[in-house]
């Protein structure tokens, strides 16, 4: 099984540290698991993270280039997980509420089952991701606030609860053949952040309806808006009760599926930012509170802590050797920690530029076309000194670093357009 | 093709080969080797073609393991 929460940051778990008692049951499953302690994503937003999770590549995709093809194609013209678990003989079933990891970018690939709630129709997605992202979080004016709060407090638009599916979740189980493959995305903790009246210890049923004035605020602020240190606090408590919330769904898998003994891989596809670097939301930056996210292989047959840096792209082969399925990923499974590069690459593409993150254990390299940036997170980890400018030694050896994963992919990207090349010329 | 000349032998995934073999039936060759052989040059011509303009200094990920190391960059 592998769970994927929407925008969980690493350091807001406990067993990550932190002082809120966030996500009891995945503190439970890391006890007794693999916990990744430097696990980052491949790339933000979920789409891009999404498609390295499944693919095991990098991805450039992103919001900005738009709903055109070569989106899809990332997913659809590569093995996917589903598709090699599929070949192996399991049953292979999802549900991703979340239109970026949808049946519309390729994500059904190798899934017998999928749901994603949306009409199979290009043009009805088109219009319903335009209604979420554009018209009911831009433009401005009380009438596109109040559509955003009612369509949130009807649960129209992307929010949905995972009580909402979860029954779904068992009947596909019901009538699954073993050995099978299940794949569930959770909107908690994905902004806005609407916890149940139950789950609220750190927020208040007002914050709730209180916060709409900060999403519109960060909406219509290119998600940089200036927020007194209440309204940010008030966030980040209706986050972490999201996040309580959406832990609960493992204590109820475990329970109605444990009998099936299964391996579980839970992870986040990237975190949230609350202003440190002045922005809100997870558009495509590669800072830690974007980059670092939990990631726990429970009943996987070990129980330790891995310090050396992973990324999520290393879930696809990870997967395929739980399953005896070939592994046609570009990439080591997580634990074949032997001669491990001790570094892990993040990327994502914005404001028509690449950005590149290299990240060791202990410090992270960020450069993008115009600024080069390095951090020494074992000292408060904050990112918020800038030391490449220090030390010129540190400074190339991360380029290298950097340039390394360029070359290699860059050649794959060779290969992959020559293999296109002779498909296409009919030569094999 | 594949056996003139001098050749060398290289590990090959087990999966990879027994689909390699299941293609067979389909060409007029007799072994995997030949059908490998013949896919590593089409894709290779063209690999070199889209790349033979590039500028290409290589990095010894070695070496630059041991730079961070020896900065202390890769202390766990």
């Amino acid at each position: 099984m592998l769970v994927t929460y929407d925008s969980l940051r690493a350091d807001h778990c406990g067993f990550m540290g932190y002082d809120r008692e966030t996500t009891p049951t995945l503190d439970e499953m890391a006890d007794s698991g693999v916990v990744f302690e430097n696990a980052v994503a491949s790339g933000v937003p979920t789409i891009a993270s999404m498609t390295s999770v499944m693919t095991g590549r990098h991805s450039l995709a992103s919001p900005e280039i738009g709903f055109n093809t070569e989106q899809r194609e990332q997913v659809t013209t590569n093995p996917t997980i589903a598709e090699v678990l599929s070949d192996a003989g399991y049953d292979t079933g999802a549900l991703s509420p979340n239109p970026p990891a949808s049946s519309y970018f390729g994500f059904d690939e190798g899934f017998d089952w999928f749901e994603d709630y949306l009409d199979e129709d290009d043009g009805l997605i088109e219009r319903a991701w335009n209604r979420v992202f554009r018209d009911s979080m831009e433009g401005g004016g009380a009438s596109t606030y109040l559509r955003l709060a009612r369509n949130v407090l009807t649960k129209n638009e992307i929010l949905r609860p995972w009580e909402d599916f979860y029954e779904d979740i068992l009947a596909w189980r019901e009538q699954a053949e073993e050995p099978y493959f299940l794949w569930v995305l959770l909107l908690e903790p994905h902004h806005p952040w609407m916890p149940p009246t139950d789950y609220q210890q750190w927020s208040s049923r007002g914050d709730k309806y209180r916060a709409f004035r900060q999403y519109f605020e960060m909406f219509n602020n290119g998600w940089t808006p200036e927020f007194a240190p209440a309204e940010r606090q008030r966030l980040i408590d209706l986050y972490d009760d999201a996040t309580r919330y959406g832990d609960e769904f493992l204590s109820r898998l475990r329970s109605d599926l444990g009998d099936d003994d299964p391996v579980i891989a839970v992870h986040a596809d990237h975190g949230e930012e609350f202003g440190k670097h002045g922005r809100f939301g997870h558009q495509p930056f590669l800072y830690e509170d974007l980059t670092h996210v939990p990631l726990v292989l429970w009943n996987a047959g070990r129980d330790d802590r891995v310090e050396r840096p992973v990324e999520l792209r290393q879930l696809a082969p990870t997967l395929a050797s739980f399953g005896d399925a070939r592994d046609p990923f570009p990439v080591p499974g997580l634990l074949e920690d032997g001669d491990a590069r001790p570094w892990a690459t993040s990327k994502v593409f914005a404001e028509g530029d690449r950005r590149v993150a290299i990240r060791t254990a202990s410090a992270k390299y960020i450069e993008d076309p115009t600024t080069q940036e390095l951090y020494d997170l074992s000292v408060g980890g904050d990112e918020q000194e800038n030391r490449y400018w220090r030390n010129d030694d540190a400074a190339s050896a991360f380029a290298d670093a950097r340039q390394s994963h360029v070359d290699a992919e860059r050649e794959r990207r060779a290969i992959d357009a020559a293999s296109d090349d002779v498909l296409e010329g009919g030569r094999l | 093709m594949a056996a003139e000349g001098q050749s060398r032998s290289v590990r090959l995934p087990e999966h990879v080969i027994a689909r390699v073999e299941d293609r067979l039936p389909r060409t007029e060759w007799d072994e995997p080797e030949e059908y490998i052989t013949y896919v590593m040059e089409e894709v290779l011509y063209r690999v070199e073609q889209e790349t033979d303009d590039e500028e290409f200094e290589g990095v010894d990920e070695q070496e630059v393991e041991d730079r961070l190391k020896s900065l202390g960059y890769l202390n766990e």
